[in-house]
Protein backbone atom coordinates (compact mmCIF):
# COMPACT_ATOMS: atom_id res chain seq x y z
CA UNK A 1 0.00 0.00 0.00
CA UNK A 2 2.58 2.06 1.29
CA UNK A 3 4.32 1.67 -2.38
CA UNK A 4 1.05 2.58 -4.19
CA UNK A 5 1.07 6.14 -2.54
CA UNK A 6 4.06 6.57 -3.06
CA UNK A 7 3.88 6.22 -7.18
CA UNK A 8 0.68 8.06 -6.70
CA UNK A 9 2.19 11.07 -5.29
CA UNK A 10 4.79 10.90 -7.78
CA UNK A 11 2.59 10.26 -10.58
CA UNK A 12 1.61 13.72 -12.12
CA UNK A 13 -0.38 12.98 -14.73
CA UNK A 14 -3.01 11.92 -12.10
CA UNK A 15 -3.36 15.02 -10.97
CA UNK A 16 -5.63 18.00 -12.25
CA UNK A 17 -4.58 21.17 -13.75
CA UNK A 18 -5.54 23.11 -10.94
CA UNK A 19 -3.99 20.61 -8.38
CA UNK A 20 -0.58 20.88 -10.17
CA UNK A 21 -0.62 24.47 -10.05
CA UNK A 22 -0.96 24.48 -6.30
CA UNK A 23 1.80 22.21 -6.09
CA UNK A 24 4.22 24.04 -8.44
CA UNK A 25 2.95 27.31 -6.05
CA UNK A 26 4.16 25.27 -2.98
CA UNK A 27 7.66 25.11 -5.22
CA UNK A 28 6.82 22.06 -6.89
CA UNK A 29 9.02 21.97 -10.05
CA UNK A 30 7.85 18.50 -11.33
CA UNK A 31 4.26 19.96 -11.40
CA UNK A 32 5.34 22.72 -13.50
CA UNK A 33 6.77 20.28 -16.16
CA UNK A 34 3.53 18.03 -16.13
CA UNK A 35 2.05 21.89 -17.18
CA UNK A 36 4.12 22.26 -19.47
CA UNK A 37 3.84 18.55 -21.10
CA UNK A 38 0.42 18.90 -20.98
CA UNK A 39 -0.32 22.54 -22.69
CA UNK A 40 3.00 22.87 -24.73
CA UNK A 41 1.24 21.52 -28.07
CA UNK A 42 -1.78 22.53 -27.70
CA UNK A 43 -0.91 26.10 -27.18
CA UNK A 44 1.51 26.48 -30.00
CA UNK A 45 -1.06 24.92 -32.54
CA UNK A 46 -3.29 27.74 -30.96
CA UNK A 47 -0.92 30.19 -31.50
CA UNK A 48 0.78 28.88 -35.22
CA UNK A 49 -3.12 29.60 -36.37
CA UNK A 50 -3.25 33.13 -34.72
CA UNK A 51 0.16 34.34 -36.18
CA UNK A 52 0.16 31.92 -39.31
CA UNK A 53 4.00 31.49 -38.71
CA UNK A 54 5.42 28.93 -36.55
CA UNK A 55 8.55 30.28 -35.45
CA UNK A 56 6.65 33.31 -33.72
CA UNK A 57 4.07 30.55 -31.87
CA UNK A 58 7.22 28.62 -30.59
CA UNK A 59 8.67 31.78 -29.37
CA UNK A 60 5.25 33.17 -27.75
CA UNK A 61 4.50 29.87 -26.24
CA UNK A 62 8.25 29.96 -24.59
CA UNK A 63 6.94 33.17 -23.12
CA UNK A 64 3.57 31.78 -22.22
CA UNK A 65 5.69 29.47 -20.01
CA UNK A 66 7.97 31.72 -18.70
CA UNK A 67 5.38 34.01 -17.16
CA UNK A 68 3.52 31.53 -16.03
CA UNK A 69 6.78 30.19 -14.00
CA UNK A 70 7.36 33.84 -12.68
CA UNK A 71 3.40 34.66 -12.00
CA UNK A 72 2.60 31.29 -10.43
CA UNK A 73 1.57 33.22 -7.56
CA UNK A 74 -0.84 35.06 -9.27
CA UNK A 75 -3.37 32.32 -9.88
CA UNK A 76 -5.87 31.81 -8.04
CA UNK A 77 -9.16 29.22 -8.03
CA UNK A 78 -11.22 31.74 -9.68
CA UNK A 79 -10.67 30.52 -13.06
CA UNK A 80 -9.97 27.36 -14.68
CA UNK A 81 -6.35 27.11 -14.87
CA UNK A 82 -6.32 26.08 -18.89
CA UNK A 83 -8.42 29.75 -18.56
CA UNK A 84 -5.53 31.44 -17.26
CA UNK A 85 -2.97 29.95 -19.40
CA UNK A 86 -4.71 31.07 -22.80
CA UNK A 87 -5.48 34.54 -21.62
CA UNK A 88 -1.39 34.64 -21.30
CA UNK A 89 -0.81 33.27 -24.23
CA UNK A 90 -3.34 35.15 -26.02
CA UNK A 91 -2.06 38.45 -24.68
CA UNK A 92 1.45 37.54 -25.37
CA UNK A 93 0.61 36.75 -28.78
CA UNK A 94 -1.55 39.68 -29.29
CA UNK A 95 1.42 42.16 -28.37
CA UNK A 96 3.97 40.12 -30.72
CA UNK A 97 0.83 40.18 -33.79
CA UNK A 98 1.07 44.14 -33.21
CA UNK A 99 4.51 44.57 -32.93
CA UNK A 100 5.36 42.43 -35.97
CA UNK A 101 2.20 43.96 -38.35
CA UNK A 102 4.08 47.42 -37.14
CA UNK A 103 7.53 45.95 -38.73
CA UNK A 104 6.41 44.56 -41.73
CA UNK A 105 4.05 47.80 -42.49
CA UNK A 106 6.55 50.40 -44.46
CA UNK A 107 5.05 54.23 -43.33
CA UNK A 108 5.30 56.75 -46.21
CA UNK A 109 5.38 60.42 -44.85
CA UNK A 110 3.84 62.56 -47.78
CA UNK A 111 4.97 66.19 -46.67
CA UNK A 112 4.54 67.69 -50.39
CA UNK A 113 0.78 68.12 -50.32
CA UNK A 114 1.18 69.05 -46.63
CA UNK A 115 -1.37 65.95 -46.25
CA UNK A 116 0.81 64.21 -43.37
CA UNK A 117 -1.29 60.50 -43.60
CA UNK A 118 0.81 57.53 -43.62
CA UNK A 119 0.68 54.71 -46.62
CA UNK A 120 1.27 51.34 -45.07
CA UNK A 121 1.78 48.26 -47.67
CA UNK A 122 1.66 45.03 -46.12
CA UNK A 123 4.37 43.29 -47.22
CA UNK A 124 3.23 39.93 -48.75
CA UNK A 125 6.81 37.76 -48.64
CA UNK A 126 6.07 34.91 -48.40
CA UNK A 127 8.09 32.13 -46.06
CA UNK A 128 9.78 29.19 -47.60
CA UNK A 129 7.66 27.10 -45.79
CA UNK A 130 4.42 28.36 -46.90
CA UNK A 131 5.80 28.56 -50.83
CA UNK A 132 6.25 24.99 -50.56
CA UNK A 133 2.60 23.93 -49.07
CA UNK A 134 1.22 26.94 -51.17
CA UNK A 135 -0.85 24.35 -52.76
CA UNK A 136 -2.69 22.30 -49.99
CA UNK A 137 -5.39 22.96 -48.09
CA UNK A 138 -4.40 23.87 -45.07
CA UNK A 139 -2.25 26.59 -46.40
CA UNK A 140 -5.57 28.22 -47.63
CA UNK A 141 -7.04 27.70 -44.38
CA UNK A 142 -4.47 29.33 -42.95
CA UNK A 143 -4.28 32.60 -45.39
CA UNK A 144 -8.07 32.73 -44.92
CA UNK A 145 -7.71 32.51 -40.65
CA UNK A 146 -4.86 35.73 -41.56
CA UNK A 147 -7.23 37.70 -43.38
CA UNK A 148 -9.89 37.62 -40.68
CA UNK A 149 -10.04 40.57 -38.53
CA UNK A 150 -8.53 40.05 -34.82
CA UNK A 151 -11.86 39.70 -32.83
CA UNK A 152 -13.39 36.98 -35.36
CA UNK A 153 -9.82 34.93 -35.70
CA UNK A 154 -9.49 34.80 -32.10
CA UNK A 155 -12.82 32.90 -31.56
CA UNK A 156 -12.92 30.79 -34.50
CA UNK A 157 -9.25 29.52 -33.41
CA UNK A 158 -10.33 28.93 -29.88
CA UNK A 159 -13.60 27.65 -30.65
CA UNK A 160 -13.18 25.76 -33.59
CA UNK A 161 -9.74 24.67 -33.23
CA UNK A 162 -9.19 24.47 -29.43
CA UNK A 163 -12.31 23.24 -28.67
CA UNK A 164 -13.02 25.31 -25.60
CA UNK A 165 -16.56 26.04 -24.76
CA UNK A 166 -18.08 29.24 -25.09
CA UNK A 167 -18.03 30.29 -21.78
CA UNK A 168 -14.48 29.65 -21.40
CA UNK A 169 -13.84 31.98 -24.73
CA UNK A 170 -16.19 34.34 -22.69
CA UNK A 171 -13.69 34.40 -19.55
CA UNK A 172 -10.53 34.60 -21.83
CA UNK A 173 -11.30 37.06 -23.99
CA UNK A 174 -13.16 38.86 -21.10
CA UNK A 175 -16.30 39.21 -23.32
CA UNK A 176 -20.21 38.24 -22.65
CA UNK A 177 -21.13 35.26 -24.28
CA UNK A 178 -23.88 36.50 -26.64
CA UNK A 179 -20.33 38.48 -28.17
CA UNK A 180 -18.62 35.36 -28.47
CA UNK A 181 -21.97 33.36 -30.33
CA UNK A 182 -22.29 36.49 -32.43
CA UNK A 183 -18.32 37.02 -33.21
CA UNK A 184 -17.97 33.16 -33.68
CA UNK A 185 -21.41 33.20 -36.26
CA UNK A 186 -19.78 36.25 -38.18
CA UNK A 187 -16.22 34.75 -37.98
CA UNK A 188 -17.52 31.80 -39.62
CA UNK A 189 -19.48 33.27 -42.49
CA UNK A 190 -16.47 35.39 -43.14
CA UNK A 191 -14.20 32.59 -43.47
CA UNK A 192 -16.60 30.85 -45.83
CA UNK A 193 -16.35 33.84 -47.91
CA UNK A 194 -12.31 34.42 -48.19
CA UNK A 195 -12.13 30.36 -48.71
CA UNK A 196 -14.74 30.18 -51.88
CA UNK A 197 -12.95 33.23 -53.15
CA UNK A 198 -9.47 31.56 -52.40
CA UNK A 199 -11.35 28.52 -54.45
CA UNK A 200 -11.98 30.68 -57.57
CA UNK A 201 -8.77 32.42 -58.12
CA UNK A 202 -7.19 29.13 -57.53
CA UNK A 203 -9.75 27.62 -60.06
CA UNK A 204 -8.68 30.60 -62.22
CA UNK A 205 -4.94 29.90 -61.87
CA UNK A 206 -5.16 26.29 -62.90
CA UNK B 1 -26.54 23.98 -32.61
CA UNK B 2 -28.32 25.24 -35.91
CA UNK B 3 -25.64 27.34 -36.35
CA UNK B 4 -23.23 25.62 -35.94
CA UNK B 5 -24.99 22.63 -38.66
CA UNK B 6 -24.90 25.62 -40.90
CA UNK B 7 -21.56 26.17 -41.35
CA UNK B 8 -20.47 22.29 -40.49
CA UNK B 9 -17.97 21.94 -43.39
CA UNK B 10 -15.84 24.95 -42.23
CA UNK B 11 -15.50 23.89 -38.63
CA UNK B 12 -15.16 20.23 -40.07
CA UNK B 13 -11.85 21.72 -42.35
CA UNK B 14 -10.92 23.86 -39.27
CA UNK B 15 -10.82 20.98 -37.07
CA UNK B 16 -9.06 18.34 -39.70
CA UNK B 17 -6.03 21.23 -39.93
CA UNK B 18 -2.59 19.84 -39.69
CA UNK B 19 -1.74 19.20 -35.77
CA UNK B 20 2.08 20.49 -35.39
CA UNK B 21 4.47 19.65 -32.14
CA UNK B 22 7.10 21.62 -30.63
CA UNK B 23 10.77 20.93 -31.43
CA UNK B 24 12.90 19.05 -29.20
CA UNK B 25 14.61 21.67 -27.59
CA UNK B 26 11.73 23.67 -26.55
CA UNK B 27 11.80 22.26 -22.51
CA UNK B 28 16.06 22.56 -22.73
CA UNK B 29 15.09 26.17 -23.73
CA UNK B 30 12.25 26.87 -21.29
CA UNK B 31 15.03 25.07 -18.54
CA UNK B 32 17.52 27.17 -19.42
CA UNK B 33 15.43 30.45 -20.00
CA UNK B 34 14.45 29.65 -16.06
CA UNK B 35 17.58 28.63 -14.79
CA UNK B 36 18.94 32.47 -16.11
CA UNK B 37 16.33 34.09 -14.24
CA UNK B 38 16.49 32.18 -11.13
CA UNK B 39 20.39 33.26 -11.00
CA UNK B 40 18.95 36.77 -11.46
CA UNK B 41 16.66 37.05 -9.21
CA UNK B 42 19.38 35.19 -6.22
CA UNK B 43 21.82 37.87 -7.25
CA UNK B 44 19.10 40.94 -7.47
CA UNK B 45 17.34 39.29 -3.97
CA UNK B 46 21.03 39.41 -2.27
CA UNK B 47 21.71 42.59 -3.99
CA UNK B 48 18.73 44.43 -2.42
CA UNK B 49 19.51 42.28 1.03
CA UNK B 50 22.26 43.72 1.57
CA UNK B 51 21.45 47.41 0.34
CA UNK B 52 18.10 47.18 3.13
CA UNK B 53 20.88 46.65 5.42
CA UNK B 54 22.84 49.41 4.44
CA UNK B 55 19.76 51.55 4.70
CA UNK B 56 18.36 50.09 8.10
CA UNK B 57 21.93 50.87 9.51
CA UNK B 58 21.61 54.38 10.28
CA UNK B 59 24.23 56.77 12.18
CA UNK B 60 23.49 55.31 15.75
CA UNK B 61 24.26 51.65 14.10
CA UNK B 62 27.65 52.94 12.87
CA UNK B 63 28.36 54.89 16.08
CA UNK B 64 27.29 51.73 18.30
CA UNK B 65 26.30 48.50 16.22
CA UNK B 66 28.16 46.10 15.56
CA UNK B 67 30.16 47.43 11.96
CA UNK B 68 30.73 50.51 13.89
CA UNK B 69 32.97 52.89 12.71
CA UNK B 70 35.86 53.30 15.14
CA UNK B 71 37.28 56.71 14.37
CA UNK B 72 33.75 58.22 14.96
CA UNK B 73 33.50 57.79 18.58
CA UNK B 74 35.95 60.47 19.37
CA UNK B 75 35.43 62.56 16.75
CA UNK B 76 31.93 62.87 17.87
CA UNK B 77 33.50 63.71 21.43
CA UNK B 78 35.59 66.34 20.18
CA UNK B 79 32.89 67.95 17.98
CA UNK B 80 30.74 68.21 21.25
CA UNK B 81 33.22 69.15 23.55
CA UNK B 82 33.97 71.70 21.10
CA UNK B 83 30.83 72.71 20.27
CA UNK B 84 29.92 72.81 24.25
CA UNK B 85 32.97 75.17 25.08
CA UNK B 86 32.35 77.35 22.39
CA UNK B 87 28.91 77.70 23.58
CA UNK B 88 30.03 78.35 26.84
CA UNK B 89 32.92 81.08 25.92
CA UNK B 90 30.34 82.94 23.73
CA UNK B 91 27.90 83.55 25.81
CA UNK B 92 29.71 84.05 29.51
CA UNK B 93 31.67 86.46 27.61
CA UNK B 94 29.07 88.84 27.06
CA UNK B 95 27.59 88.25 30.35
CA UNK B 96 31.47 89.09 32.41
CA UNK B 97 31.54 92.14 29.87
CA UNK B 98 28.07 93.42 30.88
CA UNK B 99 29.54 92.56 34.66
CA UNK B 100 32.47 94.87 34.03
CA UNK B 101 30.79 97.31 32.73
CA UNK B 102 28.67 98.04 35.07
CA UNK B 103 31.15 97.39 38.17
CA UNK B 104 33.42 99.81 36.04
CA UNK B 105 30.64 102.23 36.13
CA UNK B 106 29.60 101.84 39.67
CA UNK B 107 33.64 102.23 40.67
CA UNK B 108 33.71 105.09 38.66
CA UNK B 109 30.66 106.78 40.41
CA UNK B 110 31.98 105.86 43.82
CA UNK B 111 35.97 107.05 43.05
CA UNK B 112 33.99 110.81 41.96
CA UNK B 113 32.31 110.32 45.47
CA UNK B 114 35.10 109.63 46.88
CA UNK B 115 36.95 112.09 45.42
CA UNK B 116 34.48 114.80 46.48
CA UNK B 117 35.23 115.64 49.71
CA UNK B 118 38.57 117.01 48.51
CA UNK B 119 36.58 119.30 45.90
CA UNK B 120 33.97 120.00 48.46
CA UNK B 121 36.79 121.05 50.86
CA UNK B 122 38.60 123.53 48.15
CA UNK B 123 34.98 124.73 47.94
CA UNK B 124 34.19 125.50 51.20
CA UNK B 125 37.98 127.13 51.58
CA UNK B 126 36.55 129.67 49.20
CA UNK B 127 33.44 129.69 50.88
CA UNK B 128 32.81 128.68 54.22
CA UNK B 129 29.33 127.89 54.85
CA UNK B 130 28.74 128.79 58.80
CA UNK B 131 25.84 126.63 60.45
CA UNK B 132 24.99 124.49 57.27
CA UNK B 133 24.88 121.35 56.26
CA UNK B 134 27.13 119.90 53.74
CA UNK B 135 24.53 119.04 50.41
CA UNK B 136 27.30 117.55 48.67
CA UNK B 137 28.19 114.94 51.45
CA UNK B 138 24.67 114.08 51.97
CA UNK B 139 23.78 113.51 48.37
CA UNK B 140 26.64 111.43 48.13
CA UNK B 141 25.73 108.83 50.49
CA UNK B 142 21.92 109.05 49.61
CA UNK B 143 23.94 108.59 45.64
CA UNK B 144 26.16 105.52 47.62
CA UNK B 145 23.08 103.55 48.71
CA UNK B 146 21.41 103.73 45.15
CA UNK B 147 24.59 102.41 43.36
CA UNK B 148 24.59 99.57 45.73
CA UNK B 149 21.36 98.58 45.79
CA UNK B 150 21.65 98.47 41.97
CA UNK B 151 25.08 97.14 41.84
CA UNK B 152 23.67 94.29 44.61
CA UNK B 153 21.06 93.72 42.18
CA UNK B 154 23.21 92.79 39.29
CA UNK B 155 25.23 91.01 41.24
CA UNK B 156 22.29 88.98 42.14
CA UNK B 157 21.84 88.98 38.50
CA UNK B 158 24.95 87.71 37.72
CA UNK B 159 24.10 84.75 40.30
CA UNK B 160 27.14 86.31 42.57
CA UNK B 161 26.27 85.56 46.53
CA UNK B 162 26.83 87.71 49.18
CA UNK B 163 29.86 86.51 51.10
CA UNK B 164 28.17 86.77 54.70
CA UNK B 165 30.92 89.15 56.87
CA UNK B 166 33.47 86.69 59.38
CA UNK B 167 32.30 87.20 63.20
CA UNK B 168 35.15 90.27 63.62
CA UNK B 169 34.31 92.05 60.56
CA UNK B 170 30.56 91.82 61.71
CA UNK B 171 31.33 92.84 65.03
CA UNK B 172 33.64 96.03 63.07
CA UNK B 173 30.66 96.89 61.42
CA UNK B 174 28.12 97.26 63.84
CA UNK B 175 30.90 99.64 65.91
CA UNK B 176 31.11 101.48 62.51
CA UNK B 177 27.37 102.11 62.41
CA UNK B 178 26.94 102.82 65.91
CA UNK B 179 30.02 105.43 65.78
CA UNK B 180 28.38 106.73 62.21
CA UNK B 181 25.23 107.50 63.64
CA UNK B 182 26.56 109.22 66.18
CA UNK B 183 28.67 111.17 64.76
CA UNK B 184 25.84 111.72 62.16
CA UNK B 185 23.41 113.41 65.01
CA UNK B 186 26.00 115.02 66.68
CA UNK B 187 28.53 116.49 64.14
CA UNK B 188 28.15 119.09 62.22
CA UNK B 189 29.99 119.37 58.59
CA UNK B 190 32.49 121.74 59.97
CA UNK B 191 33.74 118.84 62.04
CA UNK B 192 33.41 116.45 59.70
CA UNK B 193 35.61 118.41 57.47
CA UNK B 194 38.37 119.64 60.20
CA UNK B 195 38.61 115.62 60.75
CA UNK B 196 38.97 114.83 57.12
CA UNK B 197 41.64 117.44 56.94
CA UNK B 198 43.39 116.57 59.76
CA UNK B 199 43.94 113.13 58.82
CA UNK B 200 44.74 113.86 55.34
CA UNK B 201 44.22 110.08 53.85
CA UNK B 202 40.56 109.55 53.04
CA UNK B 203 40.48 105.82 52.47
CA UNK B 204 37.16 104.27 50.75
CA UNK B 205 37.01 100.71 49.86
CA UNK B 206 34.03 99.19 48.45
CA UNK B 207 33.55 95.31 48.08
CA UNK B 208 31.21 94.28 45.16
CA UNK B 209 31.22 90.39 44.56
CA UNK B 210 34.39 89.58 46.21
CA UNK B 211 36.43 92.34 44.70
CA UNK B 212 38.32 95.04 46.25
CA UNK B 213 38.66 98.45 44.84
CA UNK B 214 41.42 100.38 46.43
CA UNK B 215 41.38 104.50 46.57
CA UNK B 216 44.71 106.05 47.63
CA UNK B 217 45.30 109.06 48.52
CA UNK B 218 48.77 110.73 49.04
CA UNK B 219 48.08 114.15 50.78
CA UNK B 220 50.27 112.19 53.88
CA UNK B 221 52.82 110.62 51.61
CA UNK B 222 51.64 107.18 53.12
CA UNK B 223 49.63 104.57 51.48
CA UNK B 224 46.50 103.42 53.50
CA UNK B 225 44.27 100.63 52.85
CA UNK B 226 41.00 99.37 53.89
CA UNK B 227 38.64 96.41 53.82
CA UNK B 228 34.60 96.40 54.50
CA UNK B 229 32.37 93.98 52.66
CA UNK B 230 28.89 95.35 51.69
CA UNK B 231 25.76 94.51 53.23
CA UNK B 232 22.14 95.26 52.28
CA UNK B 233 23.68 97.81 50.50
CA UNK B 234 25.29 99.70 53.33
CA UNK B 235 29.09 100.16 53.57
CA UNK B 236 30.87 102.08 55.55
CA UNK B 237 32.39 104.85 53.22
CA UNK B 238 34.03 107.14 55.56
CA UNK B 239 37.76 106.79 56.43
CA UNK B 240 37.12 108.51 59.51
CA UNK B 241 34.95 105.75 61.06
CA UNK B 242 37.27 103.56 60.06
CA UNK B 243 40.14 104.48 61.35
CA UNK B 244 37.84 105.05 64.54
CA UNK B 245 37.80 101.75 65.22
CA UNK B 246 39.72 99.31 62.64
CA UNK B 247 43.40 100.09 64.12
CA UNK B 248 42.74 98.73 67.71
CA UNK B 249 41.25 95.18 66.27
CA UNK B 250 43.67 95.26 63.81
CA UNK B 251 46.61 94.94 66.32
CA UNK B 252 44.87 93.01 68.83
CA UNK B 253 44.24 90.57 65.29
CA UNK B 254 47.85 90.83 64.63
CA UNK B 255 48.77 89.96 67.88
CA UNK B 256 47.06 87.32 68.45
CA UNK B 257 47.83 86.25 64.85
CA UNK B 258 51.56 86.52 65.87
CA UNK B 259 51.03 84.93 68.96
CA UNK B 260 49.87 82.08 67.71
CA UNK B 261 52.50 81.96 64.81
CA UNK B 262 55.08 81.89 67.05
CA UNK B 263 53.58 78.90 68.90
CA UNK B 264 53.25 77.03 65.71
CA UNK B 265 56.46 77.87 64.97
CA UNK B 266 58.35 77.21 68.14
CA UNK B 267 56.17 73.23 68.23
CA UNK B 268 57.62 72.89 64.64
CA UNK B 269 61.09 73.66 65.68
CA UNK B 270 60.83 71.18 68.35
CA UNK B 271 59.47 68.42 66.18
CA UNK B 272 62.36 69.48 63.74
CA UNK B 273 64.71 68.98 66.70
CA UNK B 274 63.14 66.01 67.95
Amino acid sequence: MSENTSIDKNNYKNYTDEQLIFKFQKEDRKAYNEIVYRYKDRLINFLLRFTGNRESAEDISQETFFKLYVNKDKYTEIAKFSTWLYTIALNEARTNYRKEKRHNAISINDYYDGNHSDYQIKSNDLNPEDDANSGTEAFHIQRAIDSLAEKYREVIILRDIQDLEYEEIAKVLDIPLGTVRSRINRGRESLKITLEKLHKTKRILR
Amino acid sequence: MQEEEKHIDIIEKLKNLPRIKTGDDFMQKLESRIIEFDSEKNISDSKSRNDYKEKEEGFFSKLIGAKRKQWLVPAMGLAVVAVFTLYITQFNKNEITKDNQDSQNSNNNEIKQSDSPDLNRNKAEEKPPVGIPEPTEQKTESDNKTERSATNSNQNKAGIKEVPPTPVESSRMNIGKDNYKKENSDETPNSKKSTEESKGIIETEKMRGGRTSEVETENSGTMFKAESPAIDGKVNSSADELKDFERPIDQKLLDKLNAANKKKLDSLKKKMDK
